[in-house]
Formats: C-alpha cells, structure tokens, sequence
C-alpha cells in the first residue's frame, strides 16, 4: 500500500519507507544511511541489519570510518556487497 | 555544525574490550552517541567518541558489563581543564596582558621635529608640565590645550601639531619664515668671493668699493642703511675678476662604476658581538657597494642591542683605456671643471693657466682660471658694522 502511494506521488522510498540508503565510492568506501544496527563486526566482513534484512559487505581492512544513529561509513578494500541473511 | 561544535569542545579515545564488539555499538549508537576511526583489534575495539558523550557511553558499558578503559583525551574541555589546574600560569597570562595593555596607555617616547632656530630643550621643558613627558597616561592629555600653549608660548611657531603613533607623541613644528624687517637691519651687499671690482651698478645703498679695488669674501660691497621714514636695502651689482684654481686627474686605465638600480636590503639583529641575521643574507649580486646603517636601542650607542641594515646596491664596472694624449686632455678638463664649479653658471672665462703636477703614471693638473664674475650677495646687516665715507 506504502509503496503504491510512494509510486504515485513520487516521493523518495528512502524515507517513507524506511529503506536503506547506499552510497559506493569505488571500492574504498561506502555509506549506509537508515540502518538498523551492526551485526557483525569482522575485518573481513561488516553485516549491517536494514529493513527486512541485512547487507553483507565483504572485503579486506573493513573498518568502521564512522557509526552514527542513522548512518554508517566503512572504509576499506571492498570486494562484494549483497543483500540477504548474515551468516556468522 | 553540531558536531563540528562538539569535536571542537573535546573527543575521547575508548577501548572497550569483550566478545562481539558490535553489539557495543549498537547500544552506544541507538543512545546517540557518535563513533568513529574505529580499529578491531583480537578482543577489543578502540574509537573516538565526543566527550560529551562519555556520560552516556557509562551508562551503555554498565549495561553491556564490557571493559571500558579511557586511553587519550583532547580538545578545548581538555586544554581549558589543564589551565584551569595551573592557576599561577593563568594569572600570569592575563597579569602580563593587563600590564602590557596599561603600559600601552602611557608615553614611552617624544619625538620634536622641525625646529630650526628654537631649541628642542625649550619645548621639552614647556610641554613637560602640560604632560607630555615619559610615563604620562594618555587619557590624561589634552593635545589640543597643549597646542594653543606652544603658539601662545612661542610666537615664532607658525605651525604645530601633536600625533599620537602607539606610545609615541610627536610634535611637529614649522617655525615662521625668517623676515629681516622683523629684526630691524638692513640688507647689504657683500662679496661672495675674493676678487678685483671690475664693474659697478648702484641701484640703492650707499657703494663702498670701486673699480679697481681688491676685496675679500664677506666684505661689504654696497651697505644699506636706516633712514627715518625705514630702512634701505642695498641693490645693485658688483662684477669682479676672480681666480679659482682646479685639480684634476686621469688615469691610462680607468673603472667606471654604474647602479644598476637592483638593491637588497639585509637587517641583522646585533645582540653583544653576535649578529643574528632576520633576512636573507645572500644578496646574488658579483659587483655591489654596501651601505650600513645601524639603530641602537632607545638611540642609545652603549647599548648591545642594535639593528644593523645593510644596504647592497649592484653596480656595473665599466673599463675605460685611454692613450696617453687622451688621459692628459681629460685631467685637463676635469680639473677645469673641479675650478668653473666653484663659481655660479654666468662666469666668463677670462684666462686659463694649467699646471702639469704629474708625479707617476696619472696624469694630474692644477688650474688656475681667470673669471668674470657677480659676487654680490645680500646679507642682513651686522650690528656694530658701520657705513665708511
């Protein structure tokens, strides 16, 4: 229903529906607004919780640039990036 | 801009030590608490945080139960606190910028310029009482009441005024133009140079010399005189024959040396027999001349504190070969030159007498030159010189 009326009247999904908002720059960083929390933290692997599930970032040297309430910067070599269960 | 504002006040750096660092996070980041540069160690996480959110981040790590340990602090809260505990060193800082800012209200220097014929001592000892003396307040002043005191106490000041640059008072003065009448003498004739009266126009004053008399510089020529009614001014002209004699030199090799116009200014601080230099000393220049100048401290030359300023001018080097003939022309001109300069530019030249003088490989003559000349020259008549029938 939220998402017809988003459609109708074109408004952003990022905020009305609560849905994350990412940001690649390269392969270096990325930047996660609207998250749910960390559910892992690994040097290797960074989960973060979003709406209806997780994003999965891989890589080498991940590390937590910044944690805010809403947003989240990871800095690192970044080698994948999906959407589904984290698996620990 | 808050967080700017907050980063400004202080930032902390935490290790938190214990399993699954991230489940600290979460907690600290839904209190609202800002991370970040945060490093993953084996066990522990180290991030920086705001200071204050320390508070908070307390109340997170009592309920987590992970180790928290406080490693570094820094910020303005940090830097304000470390003062804070050094109370003599915070007194001092605003103990010296209240005496340098009650020192700044005083006199430290009075600078007189202008004066000509009324003596710097004289206006020192009459501005003295009105204030203007070393170690006076400023605000004590009143420049304008000074000015009116000077014109009133000396009337041949035409003009003064009073400036204040810093902590130092100048006094500029233009003095009044020197008036003869003022002084109630007369003007007379005198001669500018020795000489033979060769020609004689009177126009008034009473003539003292002749054609034909030899005179000497300074003698009166044409005396003015008072009369009843005022004074009279001797005018008139006097034409003399007079010798001037001129020396002059050249050489078969000479070096001409010419500014190229390109300077470099060094200044050293001189502090006892150490020079410490407070610009660049190399001045790239292969030919220069060098002037210096040094200004001691309070224009006192005892003191061992002076600035040394050294001037390099460059300066092109010419070489000029002359032969022989040409080498003895030249001394011969220069020496001309050297005598025709010492009268004024309307001089006839009547005869010219040279004299070889030359002892080794320059050439150098003496010359004697026969002239023509005006030496008349006005000059307010001394008192005690009387008019000779």
């Amino acid at each position: 229903m939220k998402k017809k009326v988003v459609d109708l009247l074109d408004l952003p999904p990022d905020v009305v529906l609560d849905l994350p908002r990412v940001t690649l720059i390269g392969s270096i960083q990325l930047y996660i607004e609207n998250h749910k929390g960390i559910s892992l933290y690994e040097k290797n692997k960074i989960c973060i919780s979003v709406l209806n599930g997780e994003l999965i970032v891989q890589g080498e040297d991940l590390h937590l640039r910044t944690v805010y309430n809403d947003d989240i910067y990871i800095e690192g070599t970044i080698k994948g990036i999906s959407l589904e269960g984290c698996l620990k | 801009m808050k967080v700017k504002f907050l980063g400004v006040l202080g930032t902390a750096e935490i290790k938190v030590t214990g399993r699954f660092p991230e489940k600290f996070l979460n907690m600290a980041s839904a209190q609202g608490i800002s991370m970040w540069d945060t490093v993953l160690g084996e066990k522990e996480l180290v991030f920086k945080t705001f200071i204050l959110h320390l508070g908070k981040l307390e109340g997170v790590q009592a309920k987590s139960g992970y180790a928290m340990e406080e490693l570094r602090r820094s910020g303005l809260l940090v830097f304000v606190g470390k003062i804070w505990r050094r109370k003599v060193l915070l007194a001092g800082f605003f103990g010296f910028w209240l005496v340098l800012y009650y020192l700044s209200g005083m006199i430290w220097r009075i600078d007189i310029q202008g004066l000509e014929n009324i003596a710097k001592e004289e206006i020192e000892e009459h501005v003295g009482p009105l204030g203007i003396k070393r170690w006076t307040r400023f605000n004590k002043l009143d420049m304008d009441h000074v000015e009116r005191q000077l014109y009133l106490e000396f009337p041949e000041i035409a003009w003064v005024a009073l400036e204040r640059t810093g902590t130092r008072i100048s006094i500029r003065i233009v003095e009044k133009d020197y008036d003869p009448l003022q002084f109630g003498a007369p003007i007379d004739i005198v001669a500018e140079y020795d000489g033979i009266i060769s020609e004689m126009m009177v126009l008034q004053g009473v003539p003292l010399v002749e054609p034909g008399m030899t005179v000497a510089k300074g003698d009166v020529l044409i005396s003015g005189y008072r009369e009843e009614d005022g004074l009279v001014n001797a005018a008139g002209s006097v034409k003399a024959i007079v010798y001037m004699e001129g020396y002059g030199e050249a050489a078969l090799q000479e070096v001409e040396t010419e500014f190229t116009g390109n300077e470099k200014l060094v200044q050293i601080l001189r502090l006892g027999g150490v020079n410490i230099p407070l610009s660049r000393t190399d001045h790239g220049f292969t030919n220069y001349k060098r002037e210096e100048s040094v200004r001691y401290l309070r224009g006192n030359s005892n003191t061992p504190i002076s600035l040394v300023r050294h001037l390099y001018r460059e300066v092109n080097m010419t070489t000029h070969s002359y032969s022989a003939e040409e080498a003895d022309d030249l001394a011969r001109e220069r020496a001309k030159i050297a005598a025709h300069q010492k009268v004024g530019e309307h001089a006839d030249i009547l005869k010219t007498k040279f004299e070889n003088i030359s002892l080794d490989a320059i050439y150098r003559y003496k010359v004697t030159l026969t002239i023509e000349t005006k030496i008349g020259k006005e000059r307010l008549k001394i008192e005690g010189e009387e008019i000779v029938e």
